[in-house]
């Protein structure tokens, strides 16, 4: 071969040879497990619960508790929250009742750092490049993609969590690989609290928001979606029935008066029906309520028919929830399964005070019994059971591994995972 | 030896005005364009020992003008870069917005006596344009927006050079020196998105108010433009009849940017509060904004007066040419440039808070080899490679120049159409090395790459040029 041939032969060898010397970077990407590249980028949605909203407050302390970031921990995974600044928005309480300088009992009003409840720290710094616990306390279904709409739930948290984005909006913002949501209790909470019903979502309603937030969801793509079921509230221990307030007043620890209304018996003797209507806690609390009352027509009480269509309300949500998991083939946790779980055996009384087996047939020994071993009481853990803080609402941080425990099985059968 | 009239010199004053103002941007290692000849750029450049006769010796080596008759060349090279990113985290990749970019260049060589050259010319040895995808306005969080927005979305930079040029030969037939001085002018554009959450109202920040990170409420254009001067020398050394060594060197030229930045309000079409006396009731967050009185004259955000300097850097090339036979010749060069002049630019505003760009570039280095081989009389064809360093250091990867490693391989040919005409055309193919970068600015030189660099960027480019070249006073 000759030179003229050989040189330009030489010259493209040679070019490609050490164009093959140019030396590729490659992404960053740390060895993973399987758990942890599911939750890559793990998103929560959800309310108060998902939040980390306990006793009334909210802080990072609280928030750091809560069931997305003990999952999360659990799955070795990163998770960045919304820190609120201490004492936090508002500070929770340290307790539930207290007494004044006359003696007199009184609802608890000191909060954590000394904060009231118009305290409002602002969010820690540096904030999270993106934030994965996008619950928002107070949140409806339709909040969760629409905050913007006339009669929303917003309130102080909305702008300090999410900064005026909706939730799916701040999901999809975070790419997800795996998408817990937990909404839908503060669509029938109100109701049950206020002793109201009209004030629950319409069914037809929720049904057309949820699809809308399940679109959201599925639009971001996630590997796993998990819908939890929405719990039912009248099991929660701030709504007892009115004899427990009457008890607990003749027992000298109710911040209020009770009205006699409330009684096992009325003046006849006779056996009090309204003493089993079920009466929020939040009376206690509502400065325009002077004495608590066990009649229909007060704030606070829902009569049993209306407690039952309370968790009717429940039960079609879940209806509709468990079928748009199913239709998606996402997965399903029911809270009302968990929480019947964790109500098993004599641990479970402790977890959750609820005056079950009150009712007007019993002797005045066997209701105080009753009131000092299974109903919220001084004597019991945080006075409305182990997994509830101080509000009667808002699980505790006992009640956030409870459930992380349940989710985690889920994700586990799904994904044939160990947590 | 025949001339251009006066009019042909007119007519030439016109055409390199002409280039002189024309938009370009393109870059090679770090922002640096070696592609000024369709001749040269079909060697991949290589040739400071024996430059094309088509009047680009004014750049590739002033002395050459000595060597070379008269000639009149415009030309094109037209550069087709494509880029991405790929996050570490979220695996995303963003492509960047495809373009062509055009780099001209004109020469003119004129033999003033057997041994004296004179030459003129203007060509851009410098310049960058890398754009970036942004939201648009009316959808400000569209999930396509490139994370470096805030860094910078679109940037170019460009240095363009007219240099008259004088040439001597020392020693006759052997060795040869050419002096240039160098009229400058070097404009700048950037354009980047301003992030609500770093903003401050009263003594909180927007992110402590719960703004997301990310959320663009405006759009900057910072434009300016200014001049320098600077001189280039070449050598030229004819070992033997075969054997060529040549070498120059241009000097770094400070360009004194004065300019304006161009606010424009970004709307978020987000909704806030009520949040205490921040936010008293629920409202508009752009009427907040808008409220504040930011975009004002006056306000910080207002359309104001910037100036920065910047300095174009130096560089030195040194190579050897090899004719071994009357029709094969190969070239070999090796450049230095002193991107270590790259370190910072001190950015002074009107009205809003000075800023320090850190660039921290180190001085690189870029081998090129060529083959020229002749056909016939009319033909040559040209091919070649080049291996260029990257100019940036590890933590100075970003948006506004993801500089790497890169390889460029091409070739081209040359037509002599008849005597005094004749047509180049090029094409190459750059590989540059995928490397990781980062997205955010760099706030301090202690800051690392392990700390800033967020991903992967990768780019890789085409380049198709011509040049027409009319040459006068015969063929040496």
């Amino acid at each position: 071969m000759n030179r003229r041939i050989a040189l330009p032969l030489l010259t493209a060898a040679l070019a490609l040879t050490l164009g093959g010397c140019i030396e590729d970077e490659t992404i960053v990407v740390p060895e993973q497990t399987e758990e942890q590249q599911i939750f890559q980028r793990y998103v929560a949605l959800g309310n108060s619960l998902t939040a980390g909203y306990m006793s009334g407050g909210i802080n990072d302390s609280t928030q750091r508790l809560a069931y997305p970031v003990v999952l999360a921990q659990r799955a070795g995974a990163s998770f960045s929250i919304p820190s609120l600044a201490m004492p936090g928005c508002p500070p929770p309480l340290v307790g539930v009742l207290d007494t004044d300088e006359t003696g007199a009992t009184i609802l608890e009003r000191d909060r954590v750092s000394g904060g009231t409840s118009s305290s409002c720290a602002l969010r820690s710094q540096p904030a999270p490049e993106v934030v994965q616990n996008v619950a928002v306390p107070g949140a409806r279904m339709a909040d969760a993609f629409d905050i913007d709409r006339p009669g929303s739930a917003t309130n102080p948290l909305t702008t300090l969590l999410l900064g005026g984005m909706s939730q799916v909006e701040a999901m999809r913002r975070a790419q997800p690989t795996l998408v817990t949501s937990w909404l839908g209790n503060n669509d029938v909470l109100a109701g049950a609290l206020r002793g109201d019903p009209a004030l629950m979502t319409p069914l037809d309603t929720f049904a057309v928001y949820e699809a809308r937030v399940a679109g959201g969801i599925g639009g971001a793509r996630p590997l796993g979606v998990v819908l939890i079921g929405v719990v039912d509230v009248t099991l929660a221990p701030v709504l007892q029935p009115g004899l427990y307030y009457w008890v607990a007043d003749s027992l000298g620890f109710a911040p209020k008066p009770v009205s006699a209304d409330c009684a096992p018996t009325d003046a006849t003797g006779a056996r009090n029906p309204l003493s089993m209507n079920t009466v929020s806690f939040l009376a206690y609390g509502d400065p325009e309520v002077t004495v608590v009352s066990c009649d229909p027509a007060a704030p606070y009480v829902l009569t049993r028919e209306e407690a039952d269509s309370v968790a009717e309300r429940v039960d079609a949500f879940n209806s509709i929830l468990r079928q748009q998991a199913m239709s998606r083939s996402w997965m399903y946790l029911s809270s009302t399964q968990v929480l019947d779980q964790a109500l098993l055996g004599s641990e479970g009384r402790n977890r959750l005070r609820r005056c079950e087996f009150l009712d007007n047939t019993l002797t005045l020994e066997a209701m105080v019994f009753l009131v000092e071993t299974q109903c919220p009481h001084p004597s019991a853990p945080n006075f409305f059971g182990s997994f509830v803080t101080f509000d009667g609402i808002h699980m505790s941080d006992e009640a956030h591994r409870f459930l992380a425990g349940a989710l985690a099985d889920v994700i586990e059968a799904r994904f044939d995972l160990t947590l | 030896m025949r001339l251009l009239g006066s009019t042909g010199w007119g007519h030439l004053l016109v055409a390199l005005a002409a280039l002189w103002l024309a938009p370009a941007g393109a870059s090679a290692q770090g922002a640096g364009i070696h592609t000024q000849s369709g001749c040269m750029t079909g060697r991949n450049g290589a040739g400071v020992a024996h430059p094309c006769q088509d009047g680009s010796a004014v750049y590739y080596n002033p002395a050459a003008l000595v060597r070379e008759n008269g000639a009149v060349s415009f030309g094109v090279t037209v550069i087709d870069q494509a880029g991405s990113f790929v996050h570490d985290t979220t695996g995303t990749e963003v492509t960047r917005v495809p373009g062509s970019m055009i780099v001209p260049h004109g020469w003119a060589t004129y033999r003033l006596s057997e041994r004296i050259g004179l030459g003129l010319g203007v060509w851009q040895p410098y310049g960058l344009s890398v754009d970036w995808p942004v939201c648009p306005p009316e959808q400000p969080r569209c999930g396509t927006g490139f994370e470096g927005r805030f860094a910078g979305y679109a940037h170019s930079l460009r240095g363009v050079y007219l240099q008259p040029t004088i040439a001597y030969d020392v020693i006759p037939g052997r060795l040869s020196i050419g002096v240039g001085v160098d009229l400058v002018k070097g404009d700048i554009e950037i354009r980047r998105r301003l992030d609500l959450a770093e903003q401050t109202t009263g003594p909180f920040t927007f992110s402590q108010l719960g703004i997301a990170q990310g959320t663009d409420f405006a759009d900057v254009r910072i434009a300016g433009d200014g001049w320098g001067v600077t001189g280039h020398v070449g050598a030229l050394f004819r070992v033997s009849n075969g054997i060529s060594v040549g070498a120059r060197y241009l000097h770094s030229v400070e360009l004194a940017l004065d300019g304006t930045a161009d606010f424009t309000q970004v709307p978020t079409f987000l909704t806030v509060g009520p949040l205490g006396t921040i936010f008293p009731t629920t409202m508009s967050l752009d009427d907040f904004i808008a409220a504040s009185g930011v975009f004002e004259p006056g306000g910080v955000a207002s359309d104001q007066d910037f100036s920065t300097s910047i300095t174009l850097p130096a560089q030195a090339v040194a190579g050897i040419a090899l004719q071994l036979d009357p029709t094969l010749r190969v070239l070999l060069d090796y450049q230095w440039t002193q991107w270590s002049q790259w370190d910072q630019a001190d950015v002074d505003f009107g009205v809003a808070l000075d800023e320090r760009l850190i660039l921290d570039f180190e001085d690189a280095g870029t081998v090129r080899f060529g083959v020229d081989y002749a056909l016939s009389d009319r033909v040559t064809v040209r091919g070649g490679f080049t291996l260029a360093e990257a100019a940036a250091r590890d933590a100075s990867v970003s948006p506004f120049l993801p500089d790497s490693e890169r390889a460029l391989f091409g070739g081209g040919m040359s037509y002599r159409a008849s005597e005094r005409l004749s047509l180049d055309v090029v094409a190459m193919t750059m590989n540059a090395a995928s490397r990781r970068g980062r997205l955010v600015r760099r706030e301090s030189i202690d800051e690392t790459a392990e700390q800033l660099n967020g991903g992967l960027y990768s780019s890789d480019g085409q380049l198709f040029g011509a040049t027409v070249t009319y040459h006068f006073g015969g063929t040496r």
